[in-house]
């Protein structure tokens, strides 16, 4: 199998914050706490992404109320976060050669 | 004064329409829709508001609403829908509001910009086909752009206006969006208050429009006071009729067009212009007709281009050098075929005649010179 290609940190944001179902402006929220405020992310890139990961089944529509659509993270979705966040852990495995040249 | 229309920016021009609707707004004017050339307003307190442009490119034949889902997300976050035009999304946060910027990732800006840019060279490719196809019936070569042009100047001045104003606003839209789409894709955020000097455009873009229109009323007005009369006996303008010939005879009916004998004139900016007409019956079943297409230029100068003009795009002739010099006394110069065909000058006066006299044999280009010469002294 390919492998996957990095995510954007939107992406894996969005993913991470789908762990738990929410509509579009919950999600933005939830992306700021989960970033420590560090991740501010619009509401045209947020919406972008998702349609982006509901064509690729990473995501699944789960709920109407209103005009508001609350989605949920796939397996699919689940899996390439997984995968995401092994990539982004060896790479900081493979950063700490960093931390021993600056000693 | 309770709304209020002004002409907005270009559609290509996201920031300038953004800076646009906020600086009416801290004017006391509010958005409230968009058509294509004007944008219609409310009045409100003055204030500064936030105005952002979403641009939504479905593909072809889909509904082209912003969808609801994405609507929500941002009246969630502080923006209120306001208005839309084809794929233009008009958001405005009020003032003190602190709504956030649409797209933190300006590269994920430059994709939704992708197919207005493909759609746009579409446009032109369409617009270069709509324009060949609409120049076709303007007739087989040059000579029938000039005599057309002569008696329809305004018509088609229009014509070349509207093309240079269509063309301009094409290559403009492309100029802006682009500049919009390698900047986002660079990675810096869109501007949403340009400053740029939008003067030299404007001129160009409203002179270019409100001649044109001007151009398509004063065609419209010659429309108006163009008459069509039954022939009079006597001429009363710079024509012959069939007496002046020597042909006499009661005015009678083409027998295979049903058409009988008339006059037009109009007036344009390069010339007054008389087409007539004229039929009489005959002994021994015959009849005798005529044509004449009569010009007085306004611009004496322009008299050898039309006659060239008429010589080329004759009904008969194949063209102009079918035509041959006749001596015409008291006439600039004068052209005859060998059939049916005459044309004339003298000074702002060109006349294209098309006659028959009882038989194809009669048709005498000295006698009709001399009458005109006669008619145009009298002139």
């Amino acid at each position: 199998m390919a492998e996957q290609a990095p995510m954007t940190e939107a992406m894996y944001y969005i993913l991470l914050a789908l762990l738990q179902p929410g509509h579009g402006y919950g999600m933005m929220q939830r992306i700021r706490e989960l970033s420590g405020g560090r991740l501010e992310m619009g509401p045209g890139t947020l919406y972008g992404v998702l349609s982006r990961m509901n064509r690729e089944g990473w995501i699944v529509l789960t709920g109407e109320e209103g005009r508001r659509k609350t989605y949920a993270i796939t397996e699919a979705g689940r899996t390439a976060l997984l995968a995401e966040y092994d990539r982004i852990k060896r790479m900081a495995a493979d950063g700490k050669l960093l931390e021993e040249v600056g000693k | 004064m309770n709304r209020k229309y002004k002409f907005h920016p270009g559609e290509y021009e996201l920031g300038e329409n953004e800076k646009f609707y906020s600086d009416m707004e801290a004017k006391g004017w509010r958005l409230v829709k968009r058509g294509r050339y004007l944008s219609r307003f409310k009045p409100v307190e003055p204030s500064n508001a936030r105005y952002r442009i979403e641009v939504y490119t479905p593909p072809f034949l889909e509904d082209r609403t912003l969808p609801e889902g994405q609507i929500a997300v941002y009246e969630d976050c502080g923006w209120e829908y306001v208005a839309d035009y084809s794929f233009l999304h008009i958001f405005r946060a009020p003032e003190g509001s602190d709504a956030p910027e649409f797209y933190t990732d300006p590269a994920q800006q430059a994709a939704t910009l992708k197919k207005v840019r493909r759609d746009l060279w579409w446009s032109i490719a369409l617009s270069a086909i709509m324009l060949g196809l609409f120049a076709l019936p303007f007739g087989r070569s040059a000579a029938g752009h000039i005599k057309r042009a002569v008696q329809l100047p305004t018509l088609y001045a229009f014509y070349v206006l509207w093309l240079v104003w269509a063309v301009w606003q094409l290559l403009w839209g492309t100029w802006k969006i682009n500049r919009i789409y390698y900047r986002l894709k660079k990675g810096r955020p869109m501007d949403h208050a340009p400053k740029g000097n939008r003067v030299l455009h404007k001129i160009l873009n409203q002179g270019l429009l409100g001649l044109s229109l001007l151009c398509l009323l004063l065609t419209v007005g010659q429309l108006i006071i163009t008459r069509s009369d039954d022939l009079p006996l006597q001429p009363d303008g710079p024509y012959i009729v069939l007496s002046d010939l020597g042909y006499e005879g009661e005015r009678g009916t083409l027998f295979y067009q049903d058409r009988e004998s008339g006059i037009t004139h109009t007036c344009s900016l390069l010339s007054d212009y008389w087409e007539v007409f004229e039929i009489i019956d005959r002994p021994g079943d015959h009849q005798a007709w005529m044509y004449q297409y009569v010009y007085r230029l306004r611009f004496p100068g322009m008299a050898d281009k039309l006659a060239r003009a008429l010589m080329e795009d004759s009904v008969f002739a194949r063209d102009a050098d079918s035509y041959h010099k006749v001596e015409a006394p008291g006439l600039d110069e004068a052209w005859a075929t060998d059939g049916l065909e005459l044309v004339a000058v003298k000074g702002e006066l060109v006349v294209y005649i098309e006659c028959m006299m009882d038989t194809y044999d009669n048709f005498d280009p000295q006698v009709i010179c001399a009458a005109l010469a006669d008619r145009w002294a009298a002139e």
